[in-house]
């Protein structure tokens, strides 16, 4: 059902407000988007609305979300030593802790990882008087209008430290370090230190020539602390152990369905790339999504998934014109439920769908700014520049967020 | 301290300061910031407690700098609050750092509570400081229960024992808090507050926390038990060192996880240090040896690193028996970091052995390090020859300790080049004259000529070291001719440093040497076609001239180096003629201070 709507779905002339990150944080309140531009958009759950007094727009949706805090997280830099560009959009977004009021999120773009604290700060009056002298007595102005605002503050960066372009960021649940991946390494940082950080998969051959793989998500288990998960664009997924040795090259566990020889075809490759990997609940199972699937693992077992959902079977039929157009390339994410059950994922045509464990469609909805279902577009039909990529499931209740381009969408389920 | 003084130019001052602590740039905060003390000398005790304190409260909503710029100072104003008895009052500012999200930040503020302790009366303690300490520990953000669990071991013995008790149980609860980090900060400060407790309070209270953060699921609190359990097994008997601390050892040398094994590694001298000798020669030593055998290299090298500090303390019979056998695999050992962590440490094994146990068993372990692929691992050995000497005397290692220098010194990277050359005036003190002059006197000069310029500034810097080694008439017979040879080099970087060799000399030549050798010589280059050589001469003599000059004899300065400076003077290149100006202008100034 849809709820709300930030941002103009037909607008897409400006690239910078294009999204490319989508996080809801911990408790659910909170959700950041990043897009090219390099700035960040945090939306607060507003609970002092209460449900039926809640202010609803003609179709019915309640605006529980409002825009809570903006800032401008990365900007273009330019590599001296490469001449190459460093673009700033955001690549992924991870919540940390929180303390009290304040959140913490890490943004990343290509290169470099930041730490922001987002909460309220006392503004400061410029050229505020706090002390005067008079009569030879010193006295102190404490009662000054200070007002308090939400803002973001950068607490760190960890720069310098990839020297491929950073795709994901997750947290430990130790609370106090995290990983960053690249396409062939994925670091180690501890959140206090941002002068060095170890490095524990390094998949980078001595001869580039021979490259094969690169990594393209990784995240921590969500509850054991030594546990790290990476995806690779040959349609792998390797669990590395941290407790096992320095480097974990060597996985603990690897997760790959040996490629069916009949179905080999010029795209089998380039299709079975993973472009998103995600622990379901308490990391028992994990999901992944290629461009033309959805795999679910049993991390008990890792000769085949326990469910191969065909979601985009109709665009079979078209790859060849797909990689002509470069969309064969588009890495769609997934986001899980908090129970772990239910899988949500987007596609071309502005449409998305959300699928149980099992393998049944439950929704299957094309985004649409007055709300409401409506049928699906067969996916081959679909225009292909219209594109969910990003999505998120609040961990708290049953909303979703996805993007459309420049426009964010909210919907109940 | 200066009595605080009212007239309007102070008063302005601070009020400017004051102004600063709220300014917009973070920078001139921090700054405002370190000048805390005068503002509150000059507002007086009373003024200082009721509203500077307030008004540094209201101050913390801020940058991670000026935080910790606050944290740094507030401990100062101890001294202006007027007296012990009002030092409470520091405290509320301190509760408010200790919360931040900053871990910097609370480390120091904590250290600002130790320091306002320990001159705060009794009774103020367990009015203020306990209530302080307990809030911390039990408020809902992890921040303050991190800082809570460094604060109950500063003051626990001046409290009387119900507190202490009370004190007891919040940490043990802090123990098993469900934040991870809280965890690992109360296993690091275990330590402290055991060795402040009795046996039967620790047998009583503390075994059974150590045991469940021994057996954490989480590895980052894991690390910390190894430091745990030397605080412990100092504090308790034998029997109990043996039946409760003894067992945890064991475990955690073959924890799962290879950090929690390397945390073992690292410390594990000082384990058996405390853990007293049956222990150590049994059990622990066992438990060394695996360690030295571990599958992660990581752990390896900690444990190699820590080969002779646990040799010192096994008995020797068990250490050529047992430990040497492991430590002949790890001179062989696949990974270049552990043989180096070995080899910087194996040379001091010898004064242990004694001279036949090490010509018997060390020193076969010894040559083939010398001969390893990486040149770490050389250097090291290198590095802690004097141990070495001191037992059987460097003569034995001589035959394969000279191919290894020379390997070094013509090694492709020249940090390691740089290395030996710092290690040589040593070797050579070592080796003696005689051996010196045949092997290795030609390398030290083929140094002279390297690519790298760092490489020609070490070497001649070691060509002085040498001659004050082996003397003056050794410099004159050995370094000085070969140094004139280098004068008619082609290339004229060559020339360069020979007068940059012959300028490191002087500090080790008797003047008359300096005035009928070196001198001379340096005119001589100022004939150089080179102009880059033709203006290092004046340089150098203007240095010579104002370090040395007033030990020249009579008029030495003006027959000889004037007449030299003149002709440079109208030298066609106008660098030379400004170096050469310098130059007479210091002759000139030691000429007419002489006078």
């Amino acid at each position: 059902m849809f709820s709300q709507l930030f941002g103009d779905p037909d607008d897409i002339s400006n690239e910078a407000n294009i999204f490319s990150a989508l996080e809801f944080n911990g408790r659910g309140d909170l959700l950041a988007s990043g897009d090219h531009g390099g700035s960040i958009v945090i939306h607060k759950k507003n609970d002092d609305i209460p449900q039926k007094a809640s202010v609803r727009d003609v179709e019915g949706a309640e605006n529980q979300w409002q825009v809570h805090c903006q800032f401008q997280s990365h900007e273009q830099e330019f590599d001296y030593l490469k001449s190459l560009e460093i673009e700033e959009k955001i690549n992924h977004i991870q919540w940390g802790k929180p303390l009290g009021d304040s959140s913490f999120l890490y943004t990343t773009n290509d290169k470099t990882i930041k730490l922001w604290k987002v909460g309220r700060h006392m503004q400061r009056l410029p050229g505020a008087k706090y002390s005067s002298i008079r009569d030879g007595v010193l006295s102190l102005n404490r009662r000054q209008e200070t007002s308090s605002a939400v803002s973001a503050m950068p607490k760190r960066s960890y720069c310098n430290a990839h020297a491929y372009h950073i795709n994901s960021v997750s947290c430990n649940s130790d609370g106090e370090s995290f990983l960053s991946a690249d396409d062939l390494r994925i670091n180690w940082w501890n959140s206090e230190i941002n002068t060095s950080s170890f490095n524990i998969v390094d998949i980078k051959p001595s001869n580039m020539e021979e490259l094969t793989e690169v990594i393209t998500s990784a995240q921590f288990h969500p509850e054991h602390c030594n546990i790290l998960m990476y995806s690779s664009s040959r349609g792998s997924i390797k669990l590395g152990d941290t407790r096992r040795s320095a480097l974990c090259d060597v996985c603990a566990k690897v997760f790959e369905e040996p490629e069916d020889a009949a179905s080999k075809s010029f795209f089998s490759e380039i299709v079975a790339s993973i472009s998103d990997a995600s622990f379901a609940g308490d990391g028992r199972y994990i999901i992944s999504r290629d461009y033309l699937t959805l795999k679910v693992w049993d991390t008990h077992m890792e000769t085949k998934p326990v469910r191969v959902i065909n979601i985009n079977d109709s665009l079979k039929s078209i790859l060849c014109e797909l990689y002509e157009s470069d969309c064969i390339f588009d890495k769609f994410e997934i986001a899980v439920s908090p129970d772990g059950q239910k899988i949500l994922t987007g596609s071309y045509g502005n449409q998305f769908s959300v699928w149980n464990k099992a393998g049944y469609a439950e929704h299957s909805i094309e985004l649409q700014s007055s709300g409401g279902r409506s049928r699906t577009r067969d996916a081959a039909e679909a225009d292909f520049d219209k594109k969910v990529l990003h999505c998120a499931w609040n961990p708290s209740s049953n909303t979703i967020a996805l993007t459309a381009q420049a426009a964010l969408y909210l919907y109940k389920v | 301290m200066d009595r605080p003084r009212s007239d309007s130019a102070d008063l302005y001052q601070i009020s400017l300061l004051i102004d600063q602590l709220r300014h917009d740039d973070p920078q001139i905060r921090v700054n405002a910031t370190k000048s805390l003390n005068n503002i509150a000398e000059a507002l007086g005790p009373e003024r200082t407690r009721n509203e500077l304190i307030p008004f540094i409260n209201e101050s913390i909503d801020d940058e991670d700098d000026v935080l910790l710029a606050i944290a740094e100072n507030i401990g100062n104003l101890k001294r202006y609050v007027g007296g012990a008895e009002f030092l409470y009052t520091l405290l509320e500012p301190i509760e408010l750092l200790a919360v931040v999200e900053d871990g910097s930040v609370r480390d120091v503020a904590v250290m600002a509570v130790v320091s306002i302790i320990e001159e705060m009366p009794n009774d103020h303690l367990l009015n203020y400081f306990v209530p302080f300490v307990l809030k911390l520990a039990s408020k809902d953000w992890f921040t303050s229960r991190i800082s809570a669990t460094a604060l109950f071991h500063i003051a626990y013995s001046r409290l009387p024992s119900d507190t202490q008790q009370e004190f007891r149980a919040m940490f043990s609860r802090l123990c098993a808090d469900d934040t991870p980090m809280v965890r690992r900060m109360a296993a690091k400060h275990f330590g402290s507050l055991a060795a402040e407790m009795t046996r039967t309070e620790i047998q009583d209270e503390l075994l059974g926390p150590f045991k469940k953060l021994a057996a954490d699921e989480q590895d980052s609190v894991r690390i910390q038990t190894v430091g745990i359990c030397i605080a412990l097994a100092g504090a308790l008997p034998t029997e109990l060192q043996i039946s409760e601390v003894l067992p945890v050892v064991l475990n955690i040398a073959s924890d799962k996880s290879w950090r929690v094994r390397w945390s073992l590694a690292a410390k594990i001298s000082e384990v058996g240090n405390v853990m007293g000798e049956q222990v150590t020669n049994g059990s622990l030593c066992e438990c060394f040896e695996n360690l030295l055998r571990d599958q992660e290299a990581e752990v390896r090298s900690a444990a190699a690193g820590n080969i002779t500090k646990m040799c010192s303390i096994i008995r020797k019979d068990i250490t050529i028996s047992r430990i040497f056998p492991v430590v002949n695999l790890i001179v062989t050992d696949s990974s270049d970091h552990t043989r180096a962590s070995c080899a910087s440490v194996i040379n001091y094994l010898a004064p242990l052995l004694g001279r036949d146990d090490t010509v018997e068993n060390l020193l076969p372990m010894l040559l083939q390090l010398l001969r390893d692929d990486s040149s770490d691992v050389r250097l090291n050995i290198i590095a802690s020859l004097d141990a070495i000497n001191a037992v059987i005397g460097v003569e034995l290692l001589s035959q394969s300790l000279l191919p290894a220098i020379v390997d070094l010194a013509e090694d492709s990277k020249w940090r390691v080049r740089f290395a030996i050359i710092e290690h040589i005036p040593r070797i050579a003190g070592q080796l003696g004259c005689t051996f010196f002059n045949e092997k290795l006197i030609n390398l030290c000069m083929t140094w002279l000529g390297d690519d790298v310029y760092s490489i020609r500034r070490a070497a001649a810097n070691n060509l002085c070291e040498l001659s004050s080694q082996f003397g003056e008439e050794w410099a004159k017979e050995q370094i000085i001719p070969r140094i004139e040879r280098m004068h008619t080099h082609t290339n004229y970087l060559q020339r360069m440093t020979a007068l940059y060799g012959i300028q490191v000399l002087i500090s080790s030549l008797s003047q008359p040497t300096v005035e009928e050798v070196i001198v001379p010589l340096i005119i001589q280059m100022a004939s150089d076609a080179v102009p880059n050589v033709r203006l290092t001469v004046p340089r150098t003599l203007n240095d010579i001239v104002r370090s040395n000059g007033k030990k020249f004899r009579g008029n030495f300065l003006a027959t000889c180096i004037q007449p030299a400076l003149e002709t440079l003077l109208v030298d066609s290149d106008r660098d030379v003629r400004f170096y050469t100006r310098q130059a007479s202008e210091g002759v000139a100034a030691v000429i007419g201070g002489a006078q």
